[in-house]
C-alpha cells in the first residue's frame, strides 16, 4: 500500500480531513490492481502479436477452441475482486456517510451561481457568501437545499461531494484537520455560470471563528438598511447579472436607475423609475421586459422579506 | 469486360436510393448519415477542447461553451454512437451473415433511416432556434426552465428513438427466421449474437426514454409538476427514468463493437474464436444486469445508502462478462497466425482501451471512491474510454473489416493502419491527462477553471488534434475506396463467415443460391 501511494499520490490533492484517507486507501488499491491487470494484458497482447505473427499465408494454427476450466477461473477471480472492491467501498461509504451526533450545523443554499453559508448565534442569522469559515478538528455537518435549479457542493481536499436538490435537504459532514484555505466547486452543471460558481472553506482555529461570529452578529444590527440592502445585492444573486458601474450586463446596470425613463419591449413606458417599480421588478420581473434584454430574470417571490426588498431598493437608490 | 450486376449498380438515381429497401443500400444511407453527423459532433468536441487550451475565455462565452459542450454529447451519443455500429454495419452485414436475403421488414428498415433523419432535422432546427445548453442529459429542472430550443431537441431524441426502436425489433425478428437452413442459434456469428443482445435492449429501454422525453415536454409546455420541485415535483425521478434508459444504451453501443471484435480478432488470427459459448452468452448476460444497475449514478444524489450498496454490487457484476470476453479474445490469438492489417490495429486498440474503460469504471462502482470522481473529468475519461476507445474503435475496425465487401474495392492499407495508430496516440494524450485533473477534482462542463489544471488541459487539447487527424484520415481512407482502390477479391481476409462467400460487392439479392450451414463458423484448419 505504502508503495501504491508513493507511486500515485500525484493523483489525488492534498488530504485536509480525517477521513480523505479511507477513500485514498480504496482508490490506491484499485489503481494498483488496474497497473496490474493493464500491463498483464499489454505485454501478453505483445508477446502473442510478435510470437504468433504470420509468417507465410496458410500456416497452420492451434485447434484449442475453449476450455471449461479457464473460463471458471476467469469468471470466478474477477467475480471475486469485483465484489470485494464494491463492498469495501459500501463499507467506505457508511462511515463518510453519517455524521456525529454533536456535529456543528451550518445551513448552505446554492442558487444560480453563489453559495450562501448560514450560522446561527444566540438566535440571530449570520450569513456569509461563497466563503466558508470553519473551526479546525470539529465535526463539521452541511445542510443543503437549493434555491433554483440542481447544484453539487464538493470539496476536492475534504473528499466530500453531495448533491444539493431544489425541495429536499441534503447532508455532508467533514472534520477538517489543516488550517487553511480549500477551493470547493459545483459540481453539478446549473447553467450559464456554472463554472463560476465556487466557494472558499477557510478553515481557523476555534477561538477564531468564535470572535469572527460574534463580530458578525454584532456588526448585522447596526449598519443601515442601504448598508444590508448593498449585502443583499450579493447575497440573494443580483450581483451575477446586474453591475453598480452603469455597464449592463445579462440584466441593465443599477447605476442611476431610480428616476430613469424605461422602455420596454412591450407595453406603455414608465417615465421616471421609482420605488414601486424596483418592487415590481423583483416580484414579477417577467411582466415588464425592459427594452433590449432578456426574460433570464425569476421572480424573488417567496426568497426575499417585504424588509429585505425595502433594504435592497434603498441600496439601489444610493447608487447615482 | 462486363460488369457485374450487383447491388451498387442494380437500380441508378437518387430515387432509387433514398426509397430502397435493400438492407445494403439502406446501410450505406446510415453510413452518410452517421459519417456526417459524427463530422458535426466531432468538431463541437474540438471546438469544446479548444476553448479549453486556456482557463479562462478563449474564444467562446460560458453560454456558447455550454452549447457547444451540449451539442457535441447529444450528437455523438444520439446520432453516431447509438445508431452507428446496428444501422450501419448491422443494416449491411447481418443479413450476408446468416445467409438471408434480407432482414425481415424491409419497409420498416427504411422507415427507421427517415426517423433517425426527421430526428436530425429536428435537432438541426434546434440549433437554428439558438441551441441547448442542458447537456445531453437534460437535467431537471435546469432543463426545464432552460431556453425553447430544448423542446424540439427532446422530441428529436424522442423521434429518434424509434428509429433505434425499429431497428432493434427489425434484428431479433431477422435473426429468429432467416437464419439460413442448417444455421442453428450456436452456429451463427458472434456478431449476430451481439446485435441481438443490443437489439433486446433497444426494445425494451429505449420506450423508457420516449415516455420520460415526453414527460419532460408536458412539464415544459404545461407545467404538470412531475420534475419540479417547486410545484410539487421531484427532480431526483428524472435522473432514474434517464438513466434506467441510458445505462443500458451504452451496452446498445458497446455490444454490437464488442461482436465485431469478436469477428476481427478471430479472422486475423486466422483461427477459431476461443469459448465462441462464452462470448455469446456473455453478451447476453451483460444485457440483463445492464438493466438493474442505473443507480451508480446517483451516488451522491440524495439516494438511500442501501439503494446505493445494492446497485454497487450489480454494477460490478456487469464487469464480470465483459472481463470474460476480453480474456477469451485474447486467448483466441494464442498460437494463431497473425496480421496487423487496419481492422487488427483497431481491434487491438479496443482490447487496450476498453480494457482501460472497464478498470476505471471500478473506481466509479465503489460509492466511497465514487463520491471523490463523481461529475469531475475522471467520468469524462472513463466514459470516452468506453465510447471512443470501445464504440468507435471498434466501429472503425469493423467498418475498414466490411468495407472490400461493400465497396468492392480494397482501401488503402498504409494509410489505414496510420490512421489506427494516431488514432489510437491521440486518444490516449486526450485522455490520460483528464484521469489525473479529475481525480484532483477538476469538475466537468466548466468553461473556466482553475490554472492549476491548465498543464493537463492543454495536453488533452493537443491530442485531440491528433484524434481528430486519425480519424479524417480514417473517413478519407474509406471514403475513396469506393471510387479509387483495386479489386477487391470475395474473401480477401480469409474469413469463414457467410458474408465472405458472395461476391464483392453482393448482388442485389446476396446469394445466387441460399447456402447450407453444415459447420461452425470461424473453423480454419
Ligand atoms: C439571472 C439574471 C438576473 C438575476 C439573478 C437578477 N436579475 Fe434583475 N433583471 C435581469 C434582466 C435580464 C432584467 C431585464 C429584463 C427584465 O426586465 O426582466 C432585469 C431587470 C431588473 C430590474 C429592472 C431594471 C431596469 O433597468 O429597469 C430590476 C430593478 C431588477 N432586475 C432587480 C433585481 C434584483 C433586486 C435582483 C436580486 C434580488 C435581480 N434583479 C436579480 C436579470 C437578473
Ligand atoms: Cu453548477
Ligand atoms: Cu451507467
Amino acid at each position: 500500500m505504502d508503495i501504491l501511494e508513493k507511486l500515485f499520490s500525484f493523483m489525488l490533492p492534498e488530504q485536509a480531513t480525517g477521513t480523505a484517507s479511507i477513500i485514498d486507501q480504496i482508490f490506491y488499491a484499485i489503481i494498483g490492481l488496474s497497473a496490474l491487470v493493464t500491463i498483464l494484458f499489454f505485454l501478453v497482447v505483445v508477446w502473442f502479436v510478435i510470437r504468433y505473427r504470420r509468417r507465410r499465408e496458410g500456416e497452420k494454427t492451434g485447434t484449442i477452441t475453449e476450455s471449461h476450466k479457464l473460463e471458471i477461473v476467469w469468471t470466478v477471480i474477477p467475480t471475486i475482486v469485483f465484489v470485494a472492491i464494491a463492498l469495501w467501498g459500501w463499507s467506505a461509504y457508511r462511515t463518510l456517510e453519517h455524521p456525529p451526533a454533536d456535529a456543528y450545523p451550518i445551513r448552505v443554499v446554492g442558487k444560480q451561481w453563489a453559495w450562501v453559508f448560514s450560522y446561527t448565534l444566540d438566535g440571530k442569522e449570520i450569513q456569509t457568501l461563497g466563503q466558508l469559515n470553519v473551526p479546525i478538528n470539529r465535526p463539521i455537518v452541511l445542510e443543503m437545499t437549493s434555491l433554483d435549479v440542481l447544484h453539487s457542493f464538493s470539496v476536492p481536499a475534504f473528499r466530500v461531494k453531495k448533491d444539493v436538490v431544489p425541495g429536499l435537504k441534503t447532508q455532508v459532514w467533514f472534520t477538517s484537520n489543516k488550517l487553511g484555505s480549500f477551493q470547493t466547486y459545483c459540481t453539478e452543471f446549473c447553467g450559464t455560470a456554472h463554472s463560476k460558481m465556487l466557494a472558499t472553506v477557510n478553515v481557523m482555529p476555534e477561538q477564531q471563528f468564535e470572535r469572527w461570529l460574534r463580530d458578525e452578529a454584532a456588526a448585522s444590527t447596526t449598519a443601515s438598511p442601504s448598508v444590508l440592502g448593498a449585502r443583499l445585492y450579493e447575497f440573494k444573486g443580483c450581483k451575477s447579472c446586474h453591475t453598480l458601474t452603469g455597464v449592463d450586463d445579462v440584466g441593465p446596470s443599477f447605476k442611476g436607475l431610480v428616476g430613469k425613463r424605461r422602455e420596454f419591449e412591450e407595453g406603455a413606458p414608465v417615465e421616471a423609475a421609482d420605488e414601486n417599480y424596483i418592487r415590481r421588478s423583483i416580484l414579477d420581473p417577467k411582466s415588464q421586459i425592459v427594452k433590449g434584454f432578456k426574460p433570464k430574470m425569476n421572480s424573488f417571490v417567496g426568497q426575499m422579506t417585504d424588509e429585505e426588498i425595502h433594504q435592497i431598493t434603498q441600496f439601489i437608490k444610493s447608487l447615482h | 469486360m462486363e460488369v457485374e450486376s450487383n447491388y451498387l449498380n442494380h437500380e441508378k438515381g437518387l430515387k432509387s436510393w433514398l426509397c430502397s429497401v435493400d438492407h445494403k443500400r439502406i446501410g450505406i444511407l446510415y453510413f452518410i448519415a452517421v459519417m456526417t453527423f459524427f463530422l458535426v459532433g466531432g468538431l463541437f468536441g474540438l471546438l469544446v477542447r479548444l476553448e479549453l487550451l486556456t482557463p479562462t475565455r478563449l474564444f467562446m462565452s460560458s453560454d456558447l461553451y455550454n452549447k457547444a459542450m451540449t451539442l457535441h454529447g447529444s450528437v455523438m451519443i444520439f446520432m453516431v454512437i447509438i445508431p452507428g455500429i446496428p444501422a450501419v454495419l448491422g443494416n449491411f452485414v447481418l443479413p450476408l451473415m446468416i445467409g438471408a436475403k434480407d432482414v425481415a421488414f424491409p419497409r420498416l428498415n427504411l422507415l427507421s433511416w427517415y426517423f433517425l433523419m426527421f430526428g436530425a432535422t429536428l435537432a438541426v432546427l434546434a440549433i437554428v432556434l439558438g441551441g441547448v445548453d442542458t447537456g445531453w442529459t437534460f437535467y431537471t429542472p435546469y432543463s426545464i426552465r432552460s431556453m425553447e430550443a430544448v423542446t424540439v431537441i427532446l422530441f428529436g431524441a424522442f423521434i429518434m428513438g424509434f428509429s433505434s426502436i425499429l431497428t432493434g425489433l427489425n434484428f431479433i425478428v431477422t435473426i429468429h427466421q432467416l437464419r439460413a437452413p442448417g444455421m442453428t442459434m450456436m452456429h451463427m456469428p458472434l456478431f449476430g449474437w451481439a446485435l441481438y443482445a443490443a437489439a433486446i435492449i433497444q426494445i425494451i429501454a429505449t420506450p423508457v426514454l420516449a415516455i420520460t422525453l415526453l414527460l419532460l415536454i408536458a412539464e415544459r409546455l404545461f407545467g404538470v409538476g412531475i420534475f419540479d420541485a417547486s410545484i410539487g415535483g421531484d427532480p431526483i425521478l428524472f435522473q432514474h427514468f434517464f438513466w434506467f434508459y441510458s445505462h443500458p444504451a451504452v451496452y446498445i453501443m458497446i455490444l454490437p463493437a464488442m461482436g465485431i471484435i469478436s469477428e476481427v480478432v478471430s479472422t486475423f488470427s486466422r483461427k477459431t474464436i476461443f469459448g465462441y459459448k462464452a462470448i455469446a452468452f456473455s453478451s447476453v448476460a451483460i444485457s440483463a444486469i445492464s438493466f438493474f444497475v442505473w443507480g451508480h449514478h446517483l451516488f451522491v444524489s440524495g439516494q438511500s445508502e442501501l439503494a446505493g450498496a445494492i446497485f454497487s454490487i450489480l454494477t460490478v457484476l456487469v464487469g464480470v462478462p465483459t472481463a470474460i470476453k476480453l480474456f477469451n479474445w485474447v486467448a483466441t490469438m494464442y498460437q494463431g497466425s497473425i496480421k496487423l492489417d487496419t481492422p487488427m490495429l483497431y481491434a487491438i486498440a479496443f482490447i487496450g482501451l476498453f480494457l482501460i474503460g472497464g478498470l476505471t469504471g471500478l473506481f466509479l462502482a465503489s460509492m466511497a471512491t465514487d463520491v471523490q470522481l463523481h461529475d469531475t473529468y475522471f467520468v469524462v475519461a472513463h466514459f470516452h474510454y468506453t465510447m471512443v476507445g470501445g464504440v468507435v474503435m471498434g466501429m472503425f475496425s469493423g467498418m475498414f473489416y466490411w468495407m472490400p465487401k461493400i465497396t468492392g474495392k480494397m482501401y488503402n492499407e498504409l494509410w489505414g493502419r496510420v490512421s489506427a495508430v494516431l488514432a489510437f496516440l491521440g486518444f490516449n494524450v486526450t485522455f490520460i491527462p483528464q484521469f489525473i485533473m479529475g481525480s484532483q477534482g477538476m469538475p466537468r462542463r466548466y468553461h473556466l477553471y482553475d490554472p492549476k489544471f491548465h498543464a493537463y488541459h492543454l495536453t488533452s487539447t493537443i491530442g485531440s488534434w491528433i484524434l481528430g487527424l486519425g480519424i479524417v484520415i480514417a473517413m478519407i481512407v474509406l471514403i475513396k475506396s469506393f471510387k479509387k482502390g483495386s479489386v477487391a477479391p470475395v474473401n480477401p481476409w480469409g474469413g469463414t463467415t457467410l458474408e465472405w462467400t458472395t461476391p464483392s460487392p453482393p448482388p442485389h439479392d446476396n446469394f445466387a443460391q441460399i447456402p447450407t450451414v453444415t459447420s461452425r463458423p470461424y473453423e480454419y484448419n
